[in-house]
């Protein structure tokens, strides 16, 4: 069978694609420990030890951007505390049981952890005899107690709880509804939750031979939720409510929990994580790929240097050393962008040498790239400029009254602004931004 | 090597650029294209369509008739796409910047409302939908949303592959002539495809696509 020719722009450009651009275990031929040079700043080994020492049961929260790999690091955490600690670790995705634009409420949010937790149970250990009771108990409480209609689940049945996961994902009516006939049974509702896991790690330990056996799960992926439109206040009014009035509820008894939060909830209470589980929040941070002053760091970028190097050797052939630099220093450290930016510029260097056979990564090609990045983060509100340029000049994020919250998770959300921790942390705009930002900084705040 | 309508040198750089992300993108990626100009929209459409039609494979057009149909055909179709579907990687080009014949007034409102609704949806089923599908997504969108369409798809833009904004790129030569954009062309289906989509390449038009201007007046902008 004939075989491509050798390509090597095509074969960079999809070592950043596809699969290649997804969460990565840590023994994946692609992964790079990107802070193994600094380990007393390690937030996962931080998060690791606290873990380890806990006894009985604990709660952590960890927080980071968008796309700047917390996924694969809480599956570093996982192979951590499976190998290191011998603990039973559970990692599952809320992308997947939770709708991320909808308000939360307690009630519909515990249902969703469980509906997670019993189908990662099953998936890993079968323990389907034991899930068993906690769902015929939840589907009395829902249909006869409750009286929540339309519920269209027989939850006693095999896969009927990742049903009830996918419901109240995909039906924002069905969730209000759980949400609004629960709110008089919440008590019940986390009792019942709670006897649940106490259960579940009784029969895990039991199974596994170990009464000390350390039962571990890692939400992920609930830093995605904010508030869209109209709904926008709403959402985030109720994630601060979950994560600090509600706090108490998401502890459960002989589980170990991690949750990812949005990294808005750290700009609003820097004192959440003493809320809920008594723990600083840990950040996931952008590879630090600049100080504070806005110098270059030298070991972040050649983290970022090592990341395109484990992927593809021969990226030297087509992108000078320098310049993989300056596209790393352009996305400010942010693993996405950076590997739009790699991306773009084979693109338009194969397509640069469809005329001209030797064409070369110049300064006009990687400018044009960079335009196309820049492109992509604008138009910028007048508004939103004035408050980014005092972000840009303070490195400060906090908000000035909880109104603006919105805002502030969408300047995140956005990658508009990011979050750095090489020292104490701090913020600062994309670096894209930089010129674009400074027009609002020399026109004055009229604030 | 291209024919049909030209482009300007920039529009013709732009083009190559977007046929080599698709050319060496043979997984799920999500590609959003920017545009207020239909007659470049419909270039693009149809020199995709022909290199499609050339693999056999076709470019696949979903071109829903009513918010009825975006909603509750082509968004489970997307997500659970039939198996033989799942083998073909050719992309799918959705244009929400265009309006169904027949549509105006309020049923243009309706339909505008309805594409802010989809994408909203779709935002919602990322993760089931790059599990799924294992071709590009081509979302065609005004330009005049692109603030909006980052801010109600936060999710799916977080992942873009790539994007693609356009600008007045017709040739000289091509300005002299009506706007009429092409319907995608006609052949015949190798597979059976839902009512709702046609495949540029690879299957009978029922309807070609609107050749209104995005804005203000065709108004397929969404509110």
């Amino acid at each position: 069978m004939p075989t491509k020719p050798a390509d090597p722009l095509r074969d960079l450009y999809k070592s950043l694609s596809g699969k290649g651009a997804l969460p990565l275990d840590p023994d994946d031929p692609y992964y790079v420990p990107i802070l193994q040079a600094t380990p007393e700043k390690d937030p996962v080994l931080m998060l690791w030890k606290r873990l380890d020492w806990s006894e009985s049961e604990s709660v952590n929260l960890l927080t980071g951007f968008r796309g700047n790999g917390k996924s694969t690091e809480l599956r570093r955490l996982k192979r951590l505390l499976e190998v290191r600690s011998g603990a039973k670790v559970f990692l599952v995705n809320m992308a997947d049981f939770l709708l991320m634009t909808k308000p939360l409420e307690l009630s519909d949010f515990v249902l969703s952890l469980m509906t997670a937790l019993g189908r990662a149970v099953e998936e890993d250990t079968g323990l389907r005899a034991l899930t068993h009771s906690y769902w015929e108990r939840l589907q009395r409480f829902l249909t006869s107690e409750v009286q929540l209609e339309k519920l269209d689940l027989d939850l006693t049945q095999a896969g009927a709880p990742a049903k009830l996961g996918l419901k109240l994902k995909n039906e924002p009516d069905f969730k209000e509804r759980v949400q609004v006939h629960l709110r008089g049974h919440l008590s019940r509702l986390i009792e019942d939750a709670q006897g649940y896991t106490i259960d579940l790690v009784s029969a895990i330990r039991k199974d596994a031979d170990d009464p000390d056996l350390k039962v571990v799960l890692l939400v992920d992926s609930v830093e995605q939720i904010r508030g869209v439109g109209t709904d926008a206040t709403k959402v985030h009014n109720s994630v601060v409510d979950l994560f600090s009035g509600q706090a108490a509820s998401l502890a459960f008894p002989l589980l170990h929990l991690v949750y990812t939060i949005p990294p808005y909830l750290l700009a609003l209470s820097q004192n959440l994580g003493r809320t809920l589980g008594g723990h600083p929040v840990v950040s996931w941070p952008n590879v630090h790929v600049r100080s504070r002053d806005g110098s270059p760091d030298e070991t972040g970028l050649q983290v970022m240097e090592t990341i395109i190097d484990k992927r593809q050797a021969t990226w030297r052939d087509v992108i000078p050393p320098d310049t993989l630099r300056r596209l790393a220093s352009s996305t400010g450290g942010n693993l996405r962008d950076f590997f739009r930016l790699v991306r773009e510029c084979a693109v338009t260097l194969s397509n640069a040498r469809l005329a001209a056979p030797d064409a070369v990564l110049d300064e006009e090609i990687v400018r044009r790239v960079e335009e196309q990045l820049r492109n992509e983060l604008l138009p910028i509100a007048e508004d939103d400029g004035r408050w980014l340029s005092r972000i840009h000049e303070t490195k400060d994020a906090s908000l000035p009254t909880t109104d603006v919250l919105p805002a502030l998770a969408r300047f995140l959300d956005g990658n508009l602004i990011m979050n750095y921790l090489n020292g104490e942390p701090w913020y600062d705009i994309h670096p894209l931004l930089v010129g674009e930002i400074d027009r609002y900084a020399r026109s004055g705040d009229p604030d | 090597m291209t024919t049909g309508p030209a482009l300007n040198r920039e529009g013709e750089d732009a083009w190559l650029r977007f046929k080599q992300h698709l050319e060496w993108c043979d997984e799920f990626a999500l590609v959003f294209l920017f545009s207020d100009q239909p007659a470049i929209i419909s270039i693009l459409r149809e020199r995709l369509a022909a290199i499609y039609r050339a693999r056999i494979t076709g470019l696949e057009i979903p071109l829903p008739q009513t918010p009825d149909e975006l909603l509750e055909d082509l968004l489970p179709r997307l997500l659970s796409p039939f198996q033989y579907q799942q083998a073909l990687n050719a992309p799918i080009w959705l244009d929400l910047t265009r309006t169904p014949s027949g549509l105006s007034g309020d049923g243009a409102s309706v339909w505008r409302e309805a594409g802010l609704q989809f994408l909203a949806r779709l935002n919602e089923q990322r993760e089931p939908l790059r599990r799924v599908l294992t071709k590009p997504l081509i979302l065609v969108l005004p330009l005049a949303d692109k603030a909006r369409v980052k801010a109600l798809a936060p999710d799916l833009w977080a992942i873009r592959h790539f994007s693609l904004e356009t600008s007045p790129w017709l040739a000289p030569a091509e300005l002299a002539e009506p706007a009429h954009p092409p319907a995608p062309s006609p052949s015949i289906s190798p597979t059976p495809r839902p009512p709702w989509c046609r495949s540029g390449g690879a299957c009978g038009t029922r309807e070609a696509p609107s050749t209104a201007p995005c804005s203000p007046a065709g108004a397929p902008s969404m509110p």
